[in-house]
C-alpha cells in the first residue's frame, strides 16, 4: 500500500509541470498575445464635438 | 477603402486630417465682460483647393512679399468626420445639444450613404493601419480656420492627408453640394 502510494505520487509529481515548464507556456502565451496585438490595428471610435464657453473680465490698468 | 498617406509636409494641402480643432461659435463683449463660446471638432478635414492651399503657403511663408498679400487666404474651409454608427443613430452632436436624423444602417438610406449617393455625407474607410474607425464627412456642417491658426497646430494636430484621387472626389462632391439648386415644390 505504501508502495503503490509512492509510486503514484512519483507518478503524480512527474506528471505535474515544473516551474520553469509553466514559465515557458506563459512566455509563449504573452508572445503570441503582443504579436496578434501588433498585427491586429487598434480602430479609435471618434468621440463626439463638444462645446466649451469662457466667461472672462477684461480688467482695465 | 480609401488611401492616405502619413507623410507631413510643412504646408497645409487639401485632404489633410486634422484632429481636436476648435470652431468659434460666437465672441461677445459687453461693458469689460467677454463671452467666447467654442466647439471643439475630434476630426476635420481640409476642403479648400490645393492650388490655393498652395500659393498662400509659398507667399506667405516661403517667398514673403512686402509689395502685396493678394494670394493669402483669410482662411481654410474644413468639415467635421463623424463616427458612421453616431451618424446612423443620430447621436454625432449630442454633446452640443443637437439631435440629427437617423440612418438605417441596415436598410437602403444606410447603403446609400456608404456607397456616396448621398450628396450632403461622404463615407470613408480607413486603411487598417490609420488609427481611424469607419468615418462620415458631413458636407453640411463646413466651417473655416484661420490659416495661421492650422500652420502653427500642424505638427501637433496632423492625423493622415487623403491620396490624391480620393481627395478630388471629395472635393468634386463637396463643390457639388454646395452649388445644389434646391427647386420649390410645383403647385398646379
Amino acid at each position: 500500500m505504501g508502495k503503490s502510494k509512492e509510486i503514484f505520487d512519483e507518478k503524480y509529481i512527474k506528471a505535474l509541470p515544473t516551474d520553469s515548464s509553466i514559465q515557458k507556456k506563459v512566455e509563449k502565451k504573452q508572445e503570441i498575445e503582443e504579436e496578434k496585438s501588433d498585427s491586429e490595428p487598434v480602430k479609435y471610435i471618434i468621440s463626439k464635438p463638444t462645446r466649451k464657453v469662457i466667461k472672462a473680465k477684461i480688467v482695465h490698468d | 477603402m480609401i488611401k492616405v498617406e502619413s507623410k507631413k509636409e510643412k504646408r497645409i494641402c487639401q485632404g489633410d486630417i486634422f484632429k481636436d480643432i476648435e470652431h468659434v461659435e460666437y465672441a461677445l463683449e459687453e461693458e469689460s465682460n467677454v463671452e467666447i463660446s467654442k466647439i471643439n471638432f475630434p476630426l476635420v478635414i481640409v476642403l479648400t483647393q490645393d492650388c490655393d492651399l498652395a500659393q498662400d503657403y509659398k507667399y506667405r511663408i516661403e517667398e514673403p512679399s512686402t509689395n502685396n498679400q493678394d494670394k493669402f487666404l483669410i482662411s481654410v474651409i474644413v468639415a467635421p468626420l463623424y463616427n458612421v454608427e453616431h451618424i446612423y443613430m443620430g447621436e454625432h452632436l449630442s454633446e452640443i445639444g443637437l439631435k440629427m436624423q437617423n440612418i438605417n444602417k441596415d436598410k437602403s438610406p444606410g447603403q446609400i450613404l456608404r456607397k456616396n449617393k448621398n450628396p450632403r455625407y461622404h463615407y470613408l474607410d480607413f486603411p487598417k493601419n490609420i488609427p481611424i474607425a469607419s468615418s462620415i464627412i458631413d458636407f453640411k456642417h463646413y466651417f473655416t480656420v484661420n490659416v495661421n491658426y492650422l500652420l502653427e497646430h500642424k505638427s501637433k494636430k496632423f492625423i493622415c492627408k487623403v491620396s490624391e484621387l480620393y481627395r478630388e472626389d471629395i472635393s468634386q462632391r463637396f463643390a457639388s453640394f454646395l452649388s445644389r439648386i434646391g427647386l420649390p415644390p410645383f403647385k398646379k
